[in-house]
């Protein structure tokens, strides 16, 4: 467990009960091996700024009609182009925002530190490191502040289906994950009044005793689950005995069929949340499309050569704004494709297409999410890789690789899938295929 | 610079053959060994201009750090180009000319050598172009756009600022770089839901 913070450096707002029941958590006899040690990390300043963009979230105009921009996008984007070094240092910014050039993944990849305002204070500052699933990985500056006005967002999706979040001494939210590497941990947070947020890993090798799992979520009987489609199938498999009020899915595209069968196994709306650690939260399932959720989000539907696409036309997502102060994105291509229908008070995306759940199968005929690819591969200099299992659990990579990099693939793949996986190397030269360049697909369902 | 001056080059020339005596320590309080406010005042003399009052010219005998001392070298050698014959019958440039040399000189003098500004013929262009801006002048032969164009790029003020920007720049982004690289920062924060 890391100890490089202590609580009071985790939780500068903890107060009596909230030690009481982060102890109870972290001492509970059926809890997870938890294997990191983070906190929400407010204090009264950070907290009074998350209520404040609760507060806006509640009051602030949210939506536009197509070809109009909303009141605080100009002055945003003048403070951009002054007091950001990335924006900045681009030899042209049209006046016209849709004639402004596209940004893109790489672009943050290469220089995340030129996206950090000027002015702002960075002694606080925290790092989000993410592999994603669509691979090449991220580092995002950050204020602790910021994964807390995810809170409100979600409570406003959740509020869309008569849900509310309320919060109090008591578990609210368990984030379930299914992966073979990610972090179990246990935290409170002040927004919601003191309540416990825990993340767990439903993988059974993570806990003492596989039975724990369901005696020990039973007890933590949250208010919400969040996770992802792969997760959820494996909550799904627990005999628990609570069921939640809602679950908000995210990570990838949750397909109807699973989603019917979540709602009726649960016996709650199962809310898919489309979000971005670049963006954080875009928008969430509402009957026929996604609602744009942040009052301070511009969302666009633009064609390949970076047009826009007229109301009900398909094209690629990309965004304006952000939750983020010192990530500010301007024309940033998400690479998820939807339409846009501003028939509704707040805008909606249609036909939402994002990032596909993909899961593999290891040679001893365990399932894993995409994303355990991902980790293994995260040192290796690829900027185009491409993993296709079939039917048959054989493997088929598309790489821009050498020789000694396509060993190194094989060696990785062979250790996660198990040596008994025949693995196919094809080095993609620079005849790289279109579309994504990291991109994962499989024949294997769950 | 709406009126046509002097050729450039015969300027510049002039410049680079300027006498290494004006380039002597300035007369203060403290030592030195040229007067400079005699100079400035022997040239409007030439002009036919009314001198400045004593109170007027204690600054070009009063300089008492490096900076100053370069600015009142830097007039003297201005002093010496202005001495130019094609300037001396010209006394409805006195005004301007003494302006120049009470204020004009004051940005170049922090970020060019007075030395550099005689020795170096990109810096010598400068001197001379930026002496004839101020008298509203400009090189025979140059449009206004010219002259304003090729003054932009000498410009040694707006290079040393462009340079200060460009530092600050490198600091902020390694200040930065340092922030997202302490162990507290990985650490992060709670999130609350999958990406």
């Amino acid at each position: 467990m890391e100890t490089a913070l202590s609580d009071d450096r985790l939780f500068p707002l903890l107060d009596e009960d909230g030690r009481r029941l982060l102890r109870r958590l972290r001492e509970h006899p059926h809890a997870p091996r938890y294997n990191y040690r983070t906190g929400e990390r407010l204090n009264q300043a950070s907290l009074a700024s998350v209520r404040a963009y609760a507060q806006q979230l509640s009051t602030e105009r949210r939506g536009w009609q197509f070809g109009q921009l909303p009141p605080w996008l100009p002055p945003f984007l003048a403070r951009c182009r002054r007091e950001v070094p990335f924006y900045r240092g681009l030899p042209e910014w049209p006046e016209d925002f849709f004639a402004l050039p596209r940004l893109t993944r790489q672009q943050i990849r290469r220089q995340p530190w030129a996206f950090v305002v000027d002015s702002a204070d960075v002694s606080d500052l925290v790092v989000y490191s993410t592999s994603g699933t669509t691979g090449t990985s991220l580092r995002l500056p950050a204020w602790p502040e910021v994964p807390s006005r995810y809170l409100p967002l979600i409570q406003l999706a959740l509020a869309a289906n008569d849900v509310k979040l309320e919060g109090g001494n008591r578990v609210s939210i368990v984030q379930a994950c299914a992966q073979r590497e990610t972090y179990s941990l246990v935290s409170v947070s002040s927004y919601l009044d003191g309540a416990a947020f825990v993340k767990v890993n439903l993988l059974p090798a993570i806990w003492r005793d596989p039975q724990d799992r369901v005696l020990f979520l039973d007890d933590c009987d949250p208010e919400i689950y969040t996770g992802d489609p792969f997760a959820f199938s494996k909550l799904m498999e627990l005999p628990l005995r609570t069921r939640p009020k809602a679950l908000v899915c995210a990570a990838a595209t949750l397909l109807p069929g699973l989603r019917r069968k979540l709602e009726e196994h649960f016996a709650c709306p199962v809310i898919d949340l489309y979000s971005m650690n670049e963006s954080g939260p875009i928008a969430s399932s509402i009957e026929n499309g996604h609602e744009i959720l942040p009052h301070n989000l511009y969302v666009e539907i633009l064609s390949e050569d970076g047009r826009p696409c007229p109301p009900g036309a398909r094209g690629e997502i990309v965004v304006t704004g952000g939750i983020n102060p010192l990530l500010p994105l301007v024309r940033y291509r998400t690479g998820d494709c939807a339409s846009m229908d501003y028939g509704f008070p707040h805008p909606r995306l249609i036909g939402f297409q994002g990032r596909s759940p993909v899961v593999f199968r290891s040679g001893s005929g365990e399932l894993f999410n995409s994303v355990d690819v991902s980790i293994a591969l995260k040192d290796l200099p690829l900027a185009f890789f491409r993993l296709h299992q079939h039917a048959d659990g054989s493997l088929r990579v598309q790489a821009d690789c050498d020789a000694q990099v396509g060993e190194a693939i094989k060696r990785i793949l062979g250790t996660l899938f198990g040596p008994a996986v025949p693995i196919t190397v094809e080095p993609v030269g620079n005849d790289m295929p279109q579309g994504k360049p990291i991109r994962y697909t499989s024949e294997i369902s769950f | 610079m709406e009126n046509e001056g002097p050729l450039l080059e015969s300027l510049t020339h002039r410049l680079a053959e300027c006498p290494p005596e004006f380039l002597l320590p300035p007369r203060t309080p403290s030592g030195g060994e040229i007067d400079v406010a005699a100079i400035v005042c022997d040239h409007l003399r030439a002009l036919g201009a009314p001198l400045p009052s004593g109170t007027e010219l204690v600054f070009l005998r009063s300089a008492v750090d490096p900076a100053a001392m370069n600015r009142l070298r830097l007039i003297a050698i201005a002093t010496w180009l202005l001495h130019d014959p094609w300037f001396l019958v010209r006394a409805d440039l006195a005004s301007r000319t003494w302006r120049l040399l009470a204020q004009g000189l004051d940005a170049i003098a922090r970020v060019v050598k007075a030395e550099t500004a005689v020795a170096d013929p990109d810096r010598r262009e400068e001197l001379v172009r930026l002496c004839l801006r101020e008298l509203g002048l400009r090189p025979q032969g140059e449009t206004v756009a010219q002259a304003t164009d090729r003054l932009a790029m000498l410009d040694s003020v707006e290079r040393q600022r462009v340079l200060l920007q460009t530092r600050e720049s490198e600091a902020r982004a390694r200040q930065v770089r340092e922030a997202m690289a302490r162990k507290a920062a990985e650490l992060a924060a709670t999130r609350y839901a999958p990406e």
